[in-house]
């Protein structure tokens, strides 16, 4: 077995990342079994050192993979490593603040799992850490860390006040972005540029704007008639879905990535809304009342092929995909509240859910493994949840009515 | 962790092992296969498929609109798909003069081609009228297909009740940047009263219908020309970006049930705040039935 694992590693070191990521992913099949694991770092101990190795030990435990037992410094990582039990993995960085070589063991039979030379930035401990445990995360588990990832939500300090802040994940250090006298809402990131798609009151009317994160300019994304809303953006292609009210009955439309129209996708009388693309671009999920009460749809690019794919409750809400496309995750309403569910796309069914979060508004995390929510009840918050292990931190201050997180990759 | 690597380890294996790329023993001798004589399958013909043939599908059985004498309904649309194989190529035509439907003709695979049908019923007196658009295409299995259509035309300054099935989509025109939508005043209050909703609902409730014919009597016979905006609202239950399409569905609720009574839809606006603007705070049932509701408000002169 030990021979087969090494030989897995060597394997997995040879092929793509991502393939590598997809072999691991397929495999796994619990995700809340955390590996117990130690942290070496040889060398000069100083202040800098110090808060790296404390930053780097916290990344690597909120990554949801790696529970952290010992982070040390060590002369001599052979000596330290007898510190370790059989079986745990035994993280090692030797180097300088510029540029470390971590490499993780698998002491059970001596094995190096992963090994990799890491640059970091000398004049930021925590930066470099978060550099560091996101190389360590991806070379584990094939899936990108969150630990230099940032989450925009929306601030309401008065009902006609609005602002706009980003948060990191890894240390909660928050960042002001623009702020409104009008109502903003729902902030989708626009992938590869400085830019948000939100829902806007400027003019008096609900509608889909753009948000130039750096010249903080707010223009018209969407510029139909009636409510449009709800936008969901294409990594694949850069069109967006999103609702419009146009024809006067809420639909979800296909737009280029300039807001022009290109489709209507679909045709039922009632609510059709919150569409969310499939990271290929292909499909999407979508929220409808066509069968009575708001269920989680999924239909092809073009508007065909609808299925209903919820049936855990009377109201199920919110889907969004997963960047790695395996995964749907949704609200719905049970007994204690507002929970998320987990579909899996290949399995065909819900495969997890966590019950009573009190929670809306889901956004994933670029590991397919968290969520950010906020609290359906004001003020609310935002929270990040482990889908596996159902673990879960406040990242919004508290005293913030903080909505609509937007996880930002 | 360790453990899913050496389940990975051990699915890897087996797969290698299937693959034949990289056996595990590479010190054992291959076995070879004996060898054996290809076998030539038979010549069979080609299975010739059917034709692919085409067949109309449309969205609606018939089609309701109505109208005060002088002024012309809201257009209103349908859809029409390649319900069969291959293309679909059709032609659609009207037997009545105050009908028109665009466009005229058109092909479909596997898409949807919208039909927009509009009514020029500005000269017809107070009545009701009948006329039938037919889709035809030579090729098609169903062909043709027929969609009557029943035009209500009613005298200027009478409450309408609604007549028929409520049209399907009315579309919304955006307002003039420069109109600027108030709260009624005083006087106006007891007409413009706030309408209400059940849960998680936007059908028009009892109360709320005799709210709005007493709202499209005014709009139609007190004052014809004033502009309304529907303000549509939820309570806090529900999600946040379901709540504020839920407020636009009542808005437009409303606003198809004022355009069925006769007001023009060009003259009704709809706005959504979701859960946003609470009319009442409190987190319980009464707080709750109150915040679920339309408000209405009508431009400035």
């Amino acid at each position: 077995m030990k021979r087969c694992a090494g030989i897995f590693c060597l394997l997995s070191l040879c092929v793509a990342g991502t393939v590598h990521a997809r072999l691991f992913v397929t495999i796994t099949r619990d995700f809340a079994e955390k590996a117990v694991a130690v942290i070496v770092l040889t060398g000069e101990e100083t202040a800098w050192s110090r808060r790296f190795l404390t930053t780097l030990s916290g990344d690597l435990a909120s990554s949801g993979y790696l529970k952290i037992t010992l982070a040390q410094f060590a002369a001599d990582p052979a000596q330290a490593k007898t510190s370790c039990s059989a079986g745990e993995l035994f993280i090692t960085g030797s180097g300088t603040r510029a540029r470390m070589r971590f490499s993780v063991e698998d002491t059970a039979d001596g094995q190096e799992l992963w090994a990799k030379s890491v640059a970091l930035d000398e004049n930021d401990p925590d930066e470099s850490a978060h550099i560091a445990s996101d190389e360590i995360i991806l070379g584990l588990t094939g899936r990108p860390g969150i630990a230099r990832t940032s989450i925009v939500y929306v601030v309401r300090d008065t009902p006609r006040s609005f602002r706009l802040q980003r948060i990191r994940v890894s240390s909660g250090a928050v960042s002001a972005l623009p702020s409104f006298p009008f109502m903003v809402s729902f902030p989708r990131a626009v992938p590869g540029r400085d830019e948000l798609l939100l829902v806007s009151y400027k003019d008096g009317w609900p509608r889909l704007a753009r948000l130039d994160l750096n010249t903080g300019a707010l223009a018209t994304f969407v510029d139909e008639p009636g409510l449009s809303a709800c936008a969901t953006v294409s990594r694949e292609t850069g069109e967006v879905a999103a609702v419009s009210s146009r024809s006067g009955d809420p639909e979800i439309y296909l737009f280029d990535r300039s807001g022009h129209l290109l489709k209507r996708l679909t045709h039922s009388r009632g609510i059709d809304s919150s569409p969310s693309f499939s990271p290929d671009g292909k499909h999407l999920a979508f929220v409808s009342d066509r069968e009575g009460g708001a269920q989680v749809f999924v239909m092809n690019r073009d508007g065909f092929q609808v299925r209903r794919i919820s049936y855990l409750s009377g109201y199920c809400t919110s889907p969004v995909w997963s960047p790695d496309g395996e995964l749907i995750a949704y609200v719905y309403r049970g007994s204690d509240g507002y929970g998320i569910a987990v579909y899996h796309v290949a399995r065909g069914r819900t495969v997890r859910t966590i019950p009573g979060l009190n929670c809306e508004e889901l956004s994933w995390a670029p590991d397919s493994r968290h969520i950010a929510y906020s609290t359906s009840t004001a003020p609310s918050r935002i929270f990040v949840v482990d889908i596996y292990s159902a673990e879960r931190r406040q990242l919004s201050p508290a005293s913030e009515d903080a909505i609509s997180p937007a996880w930002v990759f | 962790m360790r453990q899913h690597l050496r389940v990975g380890a051990c699915v890897m294996a087996i797969a290698t092992i299937l693959a034949g790329c990289c056996p595990l023993t590479p010190k054992q001798p291959p076995v070879v296969p004996p060898v054996v004589p290809p076998v030539v399958p038979p010549v069979v013909p080609p299975v010739v498929p059917p034709a692919a043939v085409p067949a109309i599908g449309k969205s609606v059985a018939s089609l309701s609109a109505q109208c005060v004498a002088g002024q012309n309904p809201a257009p209103q649309r349908f859809d029409i798909w390649n319900a069969g194989g291959g293309t679909l190529t059709y032609t659609i035509s009207d037997n009545v003069a105050w009908l028109s439907c665009a466009p005229t003709t058109g092909t479909c695979t596997n898409e949807r081609d919208p039909i927009t049908v509009t009514y020029a019923a500005t000269n017809l007196s107070p009545g009701t009228y009948s006329g039938v658009i037919t889709i035809t295409d030579p090729a098609a299995s169903n062909s043709p297909q027929t969609v009557p259509v029943t035009l209500t035309v009613t005298s200027a300054g009478t409450t309408v009740p609604p007549v028929g099935p409520v049209p399907p989509e009315i579309p919304q025109v955006k307002p003039s940047p420069a109109t600027e939508f108030i709260s009624p005043p005083a006087e106006l209050a007891h007409i413009f009263k706030p309408i209400y909703f059940d849960f998680d609902r936007y059908n028009i409730r009892t109360d709320a219908a005799a709210t709005l014919r007493v709202i499209a009597d005014y709009l139609l016979k007190t004052d014809t020309k004033r502009l309304l905006m529907i303000e549509g609202h939820c309570d806090e239950r529900g999600t946040r970006e379901y709540n504020l399409v839920l407020g636009e569905q009542r808005a437009l609720s409303a606003r198809r049930y004022l355009v069925q009574l006769g007001v023009a839809p060009d003259r009704i606006f709809t706005i959504s705040y979701g859960e946003d603007m609470p009319a009442d705070p409190g987190h319980n049932e009464a707080a709750w039935a109150k915040n679920r509701r339309c408000e209405f408000k009508i431009s400035k002169d």
